[in-house]
Formats: structure tokens, C-alpha cells, sequence
């Protein structure tokens, strides 16, 4: 492996990317069907993995925690499925509800700007007839449709951008008889627990490189990693892929996770993990409205973002100048479960009223973000804007070089009237309209 | 799996390759640095618990040397301080490698079709084959298309080229531990959708290049390709037959098609029967260059001839293996073999090619006499010199049209079902061939 190979790569991120903000991941699978984990925390809050993997969170994990021995998924399994082959639920997941259009009004009334549906998750199965998948995929099985297909012209009529996630890292057809994940030591080097012989590489290749033929993906998001084998030059090679892939999406993105010694145009955390991640160039946090990504039939509200949650995680990543690529797990049938579609909706009716003061904010690092009151900052053009999710009088740092307190307006509303007080200001924020914090602009 | 869709391909066997009788196998790759095993058996005669950790096949090298406590992986430490595997394919010059000087011992051997290793068990390619970066003989090592040089000097002699590729193992693509026992073997292979495109790209490949008139896979395929559509294997043959109308295909397939069988050694000699079978075997007791071998491991020319011999009269071709240094030259006492066997085909070579089983006669091994049949001709070939008598019902010979073939007629007398001759000093080493119209 050379190691300057992939510094043909660096560029500038494409100015969509960063003015984007909002996009929304699709994680939908034959895991849907048993749609089952335990809702135990956030990824990055649990210290000790092998509690993780065995009480694993991540519905879309299932047929690796179902081969954890006395893990209590793979008791749900026994009791729920009789034991079945992982593959039977690919012919269980019949998608009779799935109306793309109307998946696709929903994501862009919430203010998506990009959407990035699961293209083959961990097990394997992918969403469009992939090569060399024979019938294992969702056109030959199961929903008997190119998913991928279908969201990608769905998401597109509606003005949003179409993307792609691909476990590049895992693949646990081609790792079937290998013990499950049960711990987190080693999926770098030891080779044990992630494909990344020649083998899998071509077919991983093969697999991107039809997948931007067929959808030109505006983001191309690859998860875990990418096979080692890979890690070069020359015919199915990454540099060649991504080589391919800006070719023929000149203004495409691609995520970090290909391995540290390649390319990203941009980084990723994931809920609390990785948070190193966030700031510096462009990034992107991800998660589930609830603890999984795959739908999770055991989760409740107790488990999920609110609205006024949601986008308190929205705004501050905003603030800190990322994007925040948010979950949606459908189900089986296809349709977006209520406790998410709320969520969806209320980012919407929010977006609604403020999505100005928020696409193509730049992060303002020179104001301090406060909790009490709760105020989060980004700028655009001649404006700065304050994210405040507080009602009646409050004060809050707003240093007078940065923010002209003579010229503030509610926005998509009227003027508002501000105290200077040294660094601070004061206002009175009226009670908002929709659910949500006040936007408050600030021209100069 | 639908294994049904295989039987589309069922055809008669191609008349050259039943007619071939006598083909050459070479097993050349990085496992030819080390060229070590320990000579413990023929295959199918040993002990299955002893056979893995005691391996004979100097090519299996990386498999053994991974077995805890095995000669081989004490061997390994001693000699290469423990190097990784790849680092043989470096070391691997093939500085003497004259393909054309290979192709004319074959071509004396009376070689009707030669057999290379494009990929043997150790995933290394002898091509520069889709997918493999640069671990192939064409970047490292030798630095050639050794597939390809091999197969313009065997048919520039005028010798047919076929291709052996290891479907069912690939040490580079799995993740398993060791083989140890013989279930092993079928067991712990990689059967994915990722191998099965991989063992595609490459058999297609190797099949568009070289146009190979055998194709030779070895212990299995991938079971995600046994099926019909797109980087199946039922899409290679089709592909295969389309290219190359009169290739023939093995029987390790794990599918129910093939043009003819494969035995081993002395391994699933069941298989040793049909319209079309052949035998393989090193002239040692492995198929990769051992060292370790001296001459009480290797056939002596006579026993070469005879199981060639023994071979065609059942009906079968004889695929016996060279395994050449990693210099690239053929060990001497396999050359002479070689020579041997081409010296008494030269003379003899009229009871062998083309021939058929006789039916009506029976095989002795006192005197050692086997019989091959050419339309009407009975061909007795007999070792022994001086007087001798064996089985020839009258129904099938006329003593009166007998003659030696590289010599002149041979009075044979009858008594009975039985008939007696006195066989001269043969003028090549090896049995004589009586003929009979």
C-alpha cells in the first residue's frame, strides 16, 4: 500500500454538501421483519462492547446478535421465529405498504436535503439487483423491487439529492461462517472479523460501481470500513473507484469511513460515538430517532427524540457548522412508524417557518453557545442567526463586533426589540408558532 | 440450489480427449521455494488423521506449515524463520523457465495435452488474473504470464492445453483455520457470493485469453454459483462451450455435470469406469517440487509404463504430473520418467492413442499382459520376455496376424483359451506390444 495513493483525492467539498444540513438515512432490511433489539443506550455510552453486541441496540444487527450465545435476541429468535435462517425473513419482508412518493413528500416536508437508504446493511442483502448477488437481493426476494431504484426517482422529483449507504466492512454472507461480533477488539488488522481479501473486493468494487452507474449517488456513504485488499491502485482498486465516482458524479461527496489511510470529503460520528469527528471541514453526525436504526418494534417514545429534541441535536450540530443525517426506520410493510413520522413532522412544520436561517449557515465559532438560556449561532451572507429555544425574557452573550442588536428580527416574522448590555443582549421571545426554538436574525 | 440446471450441458465426450490417453499436469508455484513435505504416502493409502498434519503435497506447504506441531511447521521456522507464505512468491525467480525446452520433453513424452496451475490452493495466480492486484506470477516473482507461455509452447509443439484452477480452496479468501482432517477439505472452503463472482471473473478470463481445451477445477466450487444467471456456473459453462466448442470439464465441480471423471492416487478410484476418466498422480508422492523426495518415492520408468498402460486398457487417460523446480527447471529423475515413457509410446504408440478397452480379453499380472482394442485389432501388451502364456479366448485373436510392433510377425501358439509366444529383449526399455488383426 502506498501511502500517498489517495492524495489525488483532496478537493474542496462541494458547497451543496455543506450548505445541506439535513439529509435522512433509510435503514430498512430483512431486519425489519423481526424489527427487534434492546434499547440499552446510545452507541458511545456504553464503555463495555461485549454488553453491547450481546444486548445490541441496533435492530439492523439482528442476525448477528441472534448468533450470540444467551443473548436475548437470539431467544426472541427461537421463540418469535423458530430458529429460522436469517434469509427466511428476506422472503417475509413483503414491503405491500412501500409508496416511495409518499415516503419522499414526507422527507422533503421535513426539510431533507439529501437521502441515503441502506443500498446492502451487514448481512448482505442488497437493495437493488446487485451483481453477482444471484437472488439474493430485494428484486428477486421479497419486496421483489429495486428499492433503490425507486427511492432514488422518488427523492429526486420531490428536489431532494439521492445517496447511497454500503457496508463496505461487513458482509456476513461472505463471512457466514465465521463466530458473530461479539466484541469490538480488532475489526482493524486481525482480519478475523471483516472481509478484505481480493475476493470481496472485487465484489464490493463491482457492487459501488454499479450502484453510480445505475443512481449517480450524490453521496456515496460506506460503512465500517473498506477491504484492505482494496487499498490501492489499479484495476478494482478504491483509488479507482473513487476515480470512477467523480467522474461521474462530479459533485458527489463521499463519507470517511473507507479507512483512515484513504479519502473522505467529509467525517462522520454516530450519536455519542466519535465525536472527534465533529469540526474541522465537513461532518456529519447520524442516528436514529429512537436507539436503532433499524426499525425496533420494543422501542417506545421513552426511547425517542422528541420534536423539540430533535431539533435541539439539529441546531447544535448546525451551530458547530455539520450536517445531521437523521434515521428513519420503516417497517416491513413499509411505512414509517408513527412515534418517527411525528418526529418527521415536526421538523417539518419547524422548517417550515426557519429553514432559511438554517440551509447554507456557516458555523460563527466566535460566539459562545449558552445552555441557560439554550442559544445556538450560525451566519449566512450579512446575517447571524440565533437559535434560542426559550420563551419571555432572556439575556445571552452576543458580542456587539458580531451581532448588531439594531437590527433583529423574528425571523419569518416581524422585528424584535434587543438590550445591549455590554457583551450581552436581552430580548423578549414571544411564544413560538410551532413547536421549536425562536430563530432571531441579525443583519448587519 | 437447483443442481437439475446442470444436466442442460450433458453432450458426448469429445473423441480428442477420450483418444488423448496420456496428458502432462504441472504444478508450479510459490510452495516450489520451500519444496518440502514429508513423502509419507500416496494419496488414499494413508491414514486420514495422519494425512494433513504429514502432507506428501509440497504444494499444500501453506496449509501444513499452519498445522500446531507439524514437521512441516517446524521445517518452516528452521529454514524461513516463520517468513509470511507470500513472501515464496518473491523469492520465486523461475530464472531457468524455458517453456519451449518444456514443451519438447512433453511433446517426446508423447504428451497429447499439458495441464498447468493457474491458481492452486494458495490463491496465488499464474496470470495476471482480474482482481488480484499484484499477487500473481505476472507482478511478482517470476514476473511473466506463466500461463500463457506455457500454453503458446505446448501448442506451438503441437500439444493440446487445458487449465487447472483450485475453485474449492482459496487460502487467500478465507478466514478458516488449518485442514486438518479430510472433511476439512470440503468443509472449510469459501462458498460465497464474493468467491463465487471472484472464481467467474477468473475462469472466463482465463477462458477468453487461452481458449483451454480442459478446464480442471479442483475439490469444489462455490455453492453460491450452482446455479443459472449471471456469475453462475452454469453461465462459465455456457460461456466455456461457446468459446471453445471441443474444451472438455472435470468432475470436481460439486455439480452433475461433467465431460469425464477424475481419480487420484489411489484416491476415489470408484470413479475409474464411464465413457471417460482420468487418473493423476505425481511421479513422486507429490504434485509440487519436494525435495525431500529421493528415488524410493518415484515411479521407475517400468512402473510409470505400466500404470499408463494399466490406464488405457480400462479406458482411461493418464494425467501425470512434473513438478518443476522454482527455478523452473524439471527435476531429472521426473524428466527421465518422462523420456521413458516417450521412448516406448514412439515405438508402441499404435496400441495406446485412439484405443479402446478390449472387452473380450482379460488383463494377467503373471505374466503381466494388458490388452487395448483399435476397431479390430487387439493390442496384448506384455511384460515379459521369454516364453510366455496367458488368457486369449480364440473368439477375439488370431494368433496367425500377430506381429511386434517395431518388429516383425511372432509365431503365437494356441492351446485352448490359452496362448503362448517366447517374447524377445524389448529394444526399448519397457513391455512389448503384441498385435492382433
Amino acid at each position: 500500500m502506498v501511502d500517498n495513493v489517495f492524495d489525488r483525492f483532496e478537493r474542496e467539498v462541494p458547497e451543496w454538501f455543506l450548505d445541506a444540513k439535513l439529509g435522512f438515512m433509510v435503514s430498512w432490511g430483512a431486519f425489519s421483519v423481526p424489527a427487534w433489539g434492546e434499547p440499552i443506550g446510545e452507541l458511545g455510552t456504553i464503555d463495555d462492547w461485549k454488553h453491547w453486541f450481546k444486548h445490541n441496540p441496533y435492530a439492523e444487527w439482528y442476525y448477528n446478535t441472534i448468533r450470540i450465545e444467551g443473548s436475548p435476541a437470539r431467544e426472541f429468535h427461537k421463540k418469535n421465529f423458530n430458529d429460522c435462517d436469517y434469509d427466511d425473513l428476506l422472503d417475509l419482508w413483503k414491503a405491500e405498504n412501500f409508496n416511495p412518493d409518499e415516503w419522499a413528500k414526507l422527507f422533503a416536508y421535513a426539510g431533507a436535503q439529501y437521502i441515503v437508504p441502506l443500498s446492502k446493511h451487514h448481512d448482505g442483502i442488497t437493495l437493488w439487483d446487485a451483481p453477482g448477488t444471484g437472488t439474493r437481493n430485494t428484486v428477486h426476494r421479497g419486496p421483489k423491487r429495486d428499492i433503490i431504484g425507486e427511492i432514488a426517482v422518488a427523492v429526486r422529483k420531490a428536489g431532494m439529492r439521492s445517496a447511497v449507504y454500503y457496508s463496505g466492512g461487513l458482509d456476513w454472507e461472505v463471512t457466514k461462517t465465521l463466530p458473530a461480533i461479539s466484541d469490538n477488539t480488532g475489526h482493524d488488522g486481525n482480519g478475523l472479523t471483516r472481509p478484505n481479501d481480493a475476493a470481496y473486493s472485487m465484489y464490493a468494487y463491482k457492487h459501488v460501481i454499479d450502484l453510480i452507474d445505475r443512481y449517480k449517488p450524490d453521496v456515496l456513504w460506506n460503512d465500517i470500513e473498506w477491504p484492505d485488499f482494496s487499498k490501492h491502485d489499479g484495476e478494482y482498486s478504491l483509488a479507482a473507484l473513487f476515480d470512477h465516482y467523480y467522474k461521474v458524479v462530479p459533485h458527489g461527496v463521499v463519507n470517511d469511513r473507507w479507512g483512515s489511510t484513504t479519502h473522505a470529503d467529509y467525517k462522520t460520528s454516530e450519536y455519542q460515538f466519535m465525536a472527534d469527528n465533529e469540526g474541522g471541514g465537513a461532518w456529519e453526525n447520524c442516528r436514529g430517532i429512537g436507539l436503532s436504526f433499524g426499525y425496533n418494534q420494543v422501542e417506545s417514545e421513552l426511547h425517542s427524540l422528541s420534536t423539540e429534541s430533535a431539533l435541539r441535536h439539529f441546531l447544535d450540530i448546525v451551530s458547530r457548522g455539520g450536517n445531521f443525517l437523521l434515521n428513519v426506520g420503516p417497517t416491513a410493510s413499509g411505512e414509517i412508524p408513527e412515534i418517527q413520522k411525528k418526529v418527521l413532522m415536526g421538523l417539518g412544520d419547524w422548517m417550515a417557518i426557519n429553514s432559511g436561517a438554517v440551509y447554507a449557515t456557516r458555523a460563527i465559532k466566535e460566539i459562545p453557545a449558552t445552555d441557560t438560556p439554550w442559544v445556538r449561532w450560525a451566519k449566512k451572507g450579512n446575517s447571524v442567526f440565533a437559535y434560542i429555544d426559550a420563551v419571555g425574557s432572556v439575556e445571552f452573550i452576543a458580542p456587539a463586533s458580531l451581532v448588531n442588536d439594531k437590527k433583529a428580527t423574528i425571523f419569518g416574522g416581524g422585528a424584535i426589540s434587543a438590550t445591549r448590555n455590554g457583551d450581552k443582549i436581552s430580548m423578549t421571545v414571544p411564544a413560538p408558532k410551532v413547536a421549536g426554538p425562536t430563530v432571531i436574525e441579525f443583519s448587519k | 440450489m437447483d443442481l437439475e440446471v446442470f444436466k442442460r450441458f450433458e453432450r458426448p465426450v469429445p473423441s480428442w480427449f477420450t483418444d488423448a490417453k496420456f496428458g502432462i499436469f504441472i504444478h508450479w508455484g510459490a510452495y516450489s521455494v520451500p519444496a518440502w513435505a514429508e513423502p509419507t504416502g500416496e494419496l488414499g493409502t494413508v491414514d486420514d488423521k495422519e494425512w494433513m498434519k504429514h502432507n506428501p503435497y509440497a504444494e499444500w506447504y501453506y496449509n501444513t506449515i499452519r498445522i500446531e506441531g507439524s514437521p512441516a511447521q517446524k521445517h518452516h521456522k528452521e529454514v524461513h524463520g516463520g517468513a509470511p507464505y507470500d513472501d515464496f512468491l518473491d523469492q520465486w525467480k523461475a530464472s531457468k523457465f524455458n517453456p519451449d525446452d518444456w514443451a519438447a520433453l512433453f511433446a517426446k513424452a508423447g504428451a497429447q495435452y499439458v495441464i498447468p496451475t493457474t491458481k492452486h490452493h494458495d490463491g496465488i495466480t499464474l496470470w495476471d488474473a482480474p482482481g488480484t492486484g499484484t499477487r500473481n506470477t505476472v507482478a511478482r516473482g517470476p514476473k511473466r504470464d506463466l500461463v500463457g507461455a506455457i500454453g503458446d509452447a505446448v501448442r506451438k509443439a503441437g500439444i493440446k492445453f487445458g487449465v487447472y484452477y483450485s475453485g474449492g480452496l482459496d487460502w487467500s479468501v478465507d478466514n478458516f483455520p488449518p485442514m486438518t482432517i479430510g472433511d476439512h477439505v470440503r468443509g472449510f472452503r469459501p462458498s460465497d457470493a464474493a468467491y463465487a463472482m471472484y472464481c467467474y471473473e477468473h475462469i472466463t478470463d482465463l477462458i477468453n485469453r487461452y481458449k483451454p481445451d480442459v478446464l480442471w477445477d479442483d475439490i469444489e466450487y462455490p455453492d453460491f454459483s450452482k446455479r443459472e444467471g449471471a456469475y453462475s456456473l452454469a453461465a462459465i459453462f455456457d460461456h466455456y462451450y461457446k468459446t471453445v466448442p471441443q474444451g472438455v470439464i472435470n468432475d470436481r465441480w460439486g455439480v452433475p455435470h461433467s465431460d469425464y471423471k477424475t481419480s487420484e492416487y489411489q484416491h476415489s478410484l470408484d470413479n475409474e469406469s464411464g465413457a471417460a476418466w482420468e487418473n493423476c498422480r505425481g511421479i513422486g508422492l507429490s504434485f509440487g517440487y519436494n525435495q525431500i523426495e529421493d528415488e524410493k518415492h518415484y515411479m521407475s520408468i517400468n512402473a510409470a509404463q505400466h500404470h499408463l498402460i494399466d490406464i488405457v486398457s480400462r479406458g482411461g487417460n493418464l494425467l501425470l504430473n512434473v513438478g518443476p523446480t522454482a527455478d523452473g527447471e524439471i527435476p531429472a529423475f521426473q524428466r527421465k520418467v518422462l523420456e521413458g515413457i516417450g521412448a516406448w509410446l514412439d515405438v508402441n504408440k499404435s496400441a495406446i492413442y485412439a484405443s479402446h478397452p478390449a472387452e473380450d480379453v482379460k488383463s494377467s499380472d503373471s505374466p503381466w499382459v494388458r490388452w487395448t482394442a483399435n476397431g479390430k485389432k487387439r493390442f496384448a501388451i506384455i511384460d515379459a520376455t521369454g516364453a510366455v502364456e496367458f488368457d486369449a479366448p480364440e473368439s477375439a485373436i488370431d494368433i496367425k496376424s500377430a506381429t511386434v510392433l517395431g518388429g516383425g510377425s511372432i509365431a503365437v501358439t494356441r492351446k485352448g483359451s490359452k496362448i503362448s509366444m517366447t517374447i524377445a529383449a524389448p529394444k526399448v526399455e519397457g513391455p512389448t506390444v503384441v498385435a492382433f488383426n
